[in-house]
């Protein structure tokens, strides 16, 4: 199949970007998005071009790492699923493709599709763990958690920090990230002793590092590729009240 | 206090004003003395004077976070995309902004023209009522279901049913008011 690309370029944060119109041709559907990409940096490569830089390190869905926003929903239109795992099946031969970075202000560019996504690992750094020392692995059962809440706390992990709830909220909140990380530690009882202050300075951190507030439009639902729901941000709320009247 | 700078705290002071407007909304319908079927609401002076100041309150407090927040929210942004495609969110809840900003200006027209010496009716006051409450309608199209996500008040089973019942609401004062408005018009026209 045969593609026209207009990719997001631009060479450092500090400058311009435009979009740039290529052509992807003789691709395979059972290609990836980013050995599409690939080929098409190959053909660049070949003509003495610059190659389009973008995110990507596992490819097999759960690093978090590649990012973009294709025609419009970041990872592209297939619904929980990561730019990497996203083939060209989906696509039709002679489609028109807009690629563009994740956009917000916590996530400067770097260079055409890489943004700088370590303001989550910040928000992380604020709270984003429990400090009791667990010792080695413990053996079964030795804390007993109910079933239903090894549950909810494994839906809430299986976040895996991509950005995508950023890039996809109108107001470039990272609440649903920050909730997904507040929910997984505070039904668990080894993170429920540090829960109250979790959630403050996660949600402080988060505004301090630029990203806006929640305004309950669940773009960030849509665009999760794990489908993260926002019935977190929901428990983050409500972590957060707990918390101001000084309940643990 | 940290409380009024946070983005929960600041929320809830925005969901938790909004919803005692939006309840005053609602007993401004049922109460409504041009409503042909009203029913009669207690009065109580020093009720009545307390729920006035709760409300102006609320008005000041929701105004002020709204504005802020929405400030914040666009500084986020600072750049937008070439190609955006919506997913889930809708044309109410992206205009919240100015939505609420049309409905400020409304309520004051409204309190207004209701304080002072009549100044004009007919077609151009209903056209004003009907934008106003078009405003509204938009507002507590997103605003009365984001109440209970910002409260905590959600779960995976009722966050679709409170959405449909906050849309609903919304939907049944616009019709409920604009229909007072359209009466009141052809009643004076054919007077």
């Amino acid at each position: 199949m045969n593609l026209n690309l207009f990719v997001w370029r631009q060479k450092r944060t500090d400058e311009k970007g435009a979009m740039e119109r290529y052509e992807a041709k003789d691709i395979s559907p059972e290609m990836s998005f980013l050995e599409m990409l690939d080929m098409v940096n190959e053909g660049l490569i070949k003509k003495g071009m610059e190659p389009i830089a973008f995110d990507h390190d596992c490819r097999e869905g759960i690093c978090g790492m590649c990012s973009q926003v294709i025609n419009g929903i970041p990872h592209g239109p297939k619904e929980k699923t990561t730019t990497c795992q996203l083939h060209m099946r989906n696509f039709r031969d002679g489609d028109t493709i807009y690629i563009e970075p994740f956009r917000a202000k916590a996530f400067p560019v770097i260079k055409d599709l890489i943004i700088d996504r370590s303001a989550l690992d910040r928000i992380i750094q604020a709270g984003g763990y429990i400090s009791a020392h667990t010792g080695g692995v413990p053996d079964a059962n030795a804390v007993l958690i109910p079933k239903e809440d090894a549950e909810t706390a494994m839906d809430a992990a299986e976040c895996i920090g991509c950005g995508a709830c950023v890039a996809a909220c109108p107001n470039g909140s990272a609440m649903l990230f920050t909730a997904a990380k507040v929910s997984h530690l505070a039904v668990l009882p080894q993170g429920k002793i540090e829960a109250a202050r979790r959630v403050c300075v996660m949600t402080e951190e988060m505004l301090n590092e630029g990203f806006g507030n929640c305004g309950n439009h669940y773009e960030c639902r849509a665009a999760c590729p794990k489908g993260i729901e926002v019935k977190f941000i929901a428990k983050l709320n409500r972590e957060y009240i707990k918390a101001q009247i000084g309940m643990k | 206090m940290r409380f009024f700078r946070d983005t929960v705290g600041r929320k809830i002071v925005i969901a938790v004003t909004g919803q005692i407007m939006a309840g005053f909304v609602i007993l401004h319908l049922i109460g409504n003395p041009l409503n042909p079927y009203p029913v009669k609401l207690p009065d109580i002076g020093f009720l009545k004077q307390l729920s006035r100041v709760i409300l102006l309150l609320s008005f000041i407090f929701h105004a002020l976070f709204g504005v802020q927040v929405a400030v914040e929210n666009r500084a986020a942004k600072p750049q937008t995309y070439v190609v955006k495609k919506r997913l889930r969110t809708n044309f109410a809840a992206e205009n919240m902004r100015w939505s609420g900003v049309l409905t400020a200006a409304f309520i004051i027209y409204h309190l207004l023209w209701f304080s002072l010496p009549k100044a004009g009716s007919g077609y151009a006051v209903t056209a004003v009522y009907s934008g106003g409450l078009t405003a509204l309608f938009l507002h507590l199209y997103h605003g009365i279901a984001s109440f209970f996500q910002t409260i905590g008040c959600n779960s995976e089973r009722t966050i679709p049913v409170v959405e449909r019942a906050g849309k609903g609401t919304a939907v049944i004062l616009f019709a409920g008011y604009i229909f007072i408005v359209l009466l009141s018009f052809i009643q004076e026209t054919l007077r």
